[in-house]
């Protein structure tokens, strides 16, 4: 689906350090992506490059042309006078039919708890409403293509667990989603983990992978105190990564209880 | 509340605040609330139940449409800072270290560069690196950490954090919580916005929880650590779970354990 091969992005100032720096990538279509790293490491450059948002040097092979992006912040991408109309913009744009529209901008309302909303002016939303409104844009249009620039955050805990829902859901209709996240209960659930470092790919392998990786500690990631069990756990060299799942206690009460 | 150490900075007496045009949608209303310096309130509930309206009001950028604000800034000073939940919205100088500078000079403070560069430091920004950057080439949790350090530049009396956490790493995360453990021990005190639990629990002494706009729930920030009220879902239950089993089998002592501790207690006894 997208090739980028040795692809750079030089600072601004050319003394300074590159900001992606020989970054060689294959996104296959139907993968759920993950991209992690510390603050200032490229993701979200890199998103931008995947979006065709941003012309590196380098061998950038893009296939679909449609992608649903999500900027940082909200405030980026929200153009309608009120959060219906916003969330029907892209909708308008691609020339749907009125009524097919009505019922995708009401569904898309729905799925993201805007429904009481969609009158508002988004001006006079709050942050967190402003991030599931971009979220709903960007989701309306069914693209093949997902790149969402950390869509929890501003997000309460109960939206954050609404919107990795329609994220998951997205990717059972075959949407190749990648995410930039720093939450480990967003990475987990992901096919694939890329780890990005001062412009650098540092890492390339499943969750599972990461967690026993030295380079879990170097990417800035927020565990939860679950995931810090579990990463704790196998570094006594007692969870059997066969028997625990991630986010998955179950297996780990039975042993409790029967010891 | 009243904590009864010194005269409260602001006071707020039954606010209440919605946009003249939606003046049917009531942001924030019933609102009182009581800060005296070196307090550390926590500001917990869902997007929209009006916790960026109140930062703006006890902040003084918003006039209440009902209820009444009683301000008493220390004397000379700047009474309360707010670091915006959108970073890249307080910067408009050319470079960094000149923003960050820019509280600093225009509250006649001495030294504002100096005072920018060590602010740029204490947010684990290198002022020799970043000082004399653009703000907009910042990275998102660069800019959130610069936002922070031109704050801190200006010596508020207190200050209201709105949503700190946003977009940045676990380095981040961890130097704010240092700047916050920083500012506690100048009892210097805070407002902290924010949807991270853990964080409101830790570095906070009591907890208003705003609901559609209401003060919905008030107490000690500790006893939150088995939940919010209702719709709140408990932060990572699976951790909970697991900890509570090894502490109801007497594994464990303390009552709020580390995944470390959990670990080393349950790890021994885990059937392979």
């Amino acid at each position: 689906m997208i090739r980028l091969e040795d692809v750079v992005i030089e600072a601004p100032q050319p003394t300074r350090p590159r900001l992606l720096d020989g970054v060689t990538l294959e996104i296959r279509s139907d993968e759920y992506i993950v991209l992690c790293g510390p603050n200032g490491s490229g993701k979200s450059l890199l998103l931008k490059v995947l979006a065709g948002l941003l012309r590196p040097r380098g061998g950038v092979r893009i296939g679909p042309p449609a992608v649903g992006f999500l900027f940082q912040n909200p405030d980026d991408q929200i153009v309608g006078s009120t959060v219906a109309r916003d969330v029907a913009f892209g909708l308008e744009n691609e020339g749907v039919a009125l009524p097919e529209m009505r019922v995708r901008v009401d569904g898309a309302l729905a799925d993201f708890a805007l429904n009481g909303l969609a009158t508002r002016a988004p001006h006079l939303l709050s942050d967190g409403e402003k991030q599931r409104l971009a979220l709903a844009s960007s989701h309306v249009l069914a693209p093949p293509l997902l790149l969402l620039d950390e869509p929890s955050a501003r997000l309460d805990p109960l939206a954050r667990t609404e919107s990795q829902l329609r994220i998951l859901e997205a990717r059972r209709r075959g949407t190749t989603v990648v995410v930039a996240t720093h939450r480990s209960e967003e990475i987990v659930i992901a096919d694939r983990v890329i780890g990005l470092r001062d412009g650098r790919l540092v890492f390339d392998g499943t969750p599972d992978a990461l967690v026993d990786s030295p380079e879990a500690d170097a990417l800035g990631i927020l565990w939860t105190d679950l995931h810090r069990l579990w990463r704790e756990l196998r570094r006594l060299g007692r969870g059997d990564p066969a028997g625990l799942a991630w986010n998955d206690t179950r297996p780990l009460l039975a042993g409790l209880a029967a010891s | 509340m009243s904590s009864g150490r010194q005269a409260p900075i602001v006071e707020l007496r039954n606010v209440g605040w919605w946009s003249p045009s939606h003046p049917e949608h009531r942001a924030l209303q019933a609102v009182d609330l009581t800060i005296r310096s070196g307090d550390r309130i926590g500001v917990v509930g869902r997007s929209g139940s009006g916790k960026t309206t109140l930062a703006l009001i006890l902040a003084g950028l918003l006039e209440p449409a009902e209820g009444t604000v009683t301000r008493a800034a220390p004397a000379g000073r700047l009474a309360v800072g707010v670091v915006f939940q959108e970073a890249e919205a307080s910067f408009f100088e050319e470079t960094v270290l000149e923003d960050v500078a820019f509280g600093p000079r225009n509250l006649g403070l001495p030294d504002p560069l100096e005072r920018a560069r060590a602010a740029l430091a204490r947010v684990g920004l290198d002022p020799d690196r970043v000082g004399g950057q653009a703000p907009e080439t910042l990275s998102g949790g660069e800019a959130r950490r610069a936002a922070i350090a031109s704050i801190l530049a200006a010596d508020p009396a207190f200050v209201v954090f709105d949503e700190p956490t946003t977009g940045l790493d676990a380095e981040g995360v961890a130097r704010l919580r240092t700047i916050l453990a920083g500012l506690r021990d100048e009892c210097r005190g805070y407002v902290l916005i924010s949807h991270e639990l853990e964080l409101v629990v830790a570095e906070t002494e009591r907890v208003v929880v705003l609901h559609h706009g209401r003060p919905h729930w008030e107490g000690p920030s500790r006893s939150l650590g088995s939940g919010l009220p209702e719709p709140w879902p408990r932060a990572d239950l699976g951790f909970r779970e697991v900890s509570d089993a090894a502490l109801a089998q007497g594994w464990l002592d303390d009552p709020s354990p580390t995944p470390r501790a959990v670990a080393a207690a349950i790890a021994p006894r885990l059937i392979r």
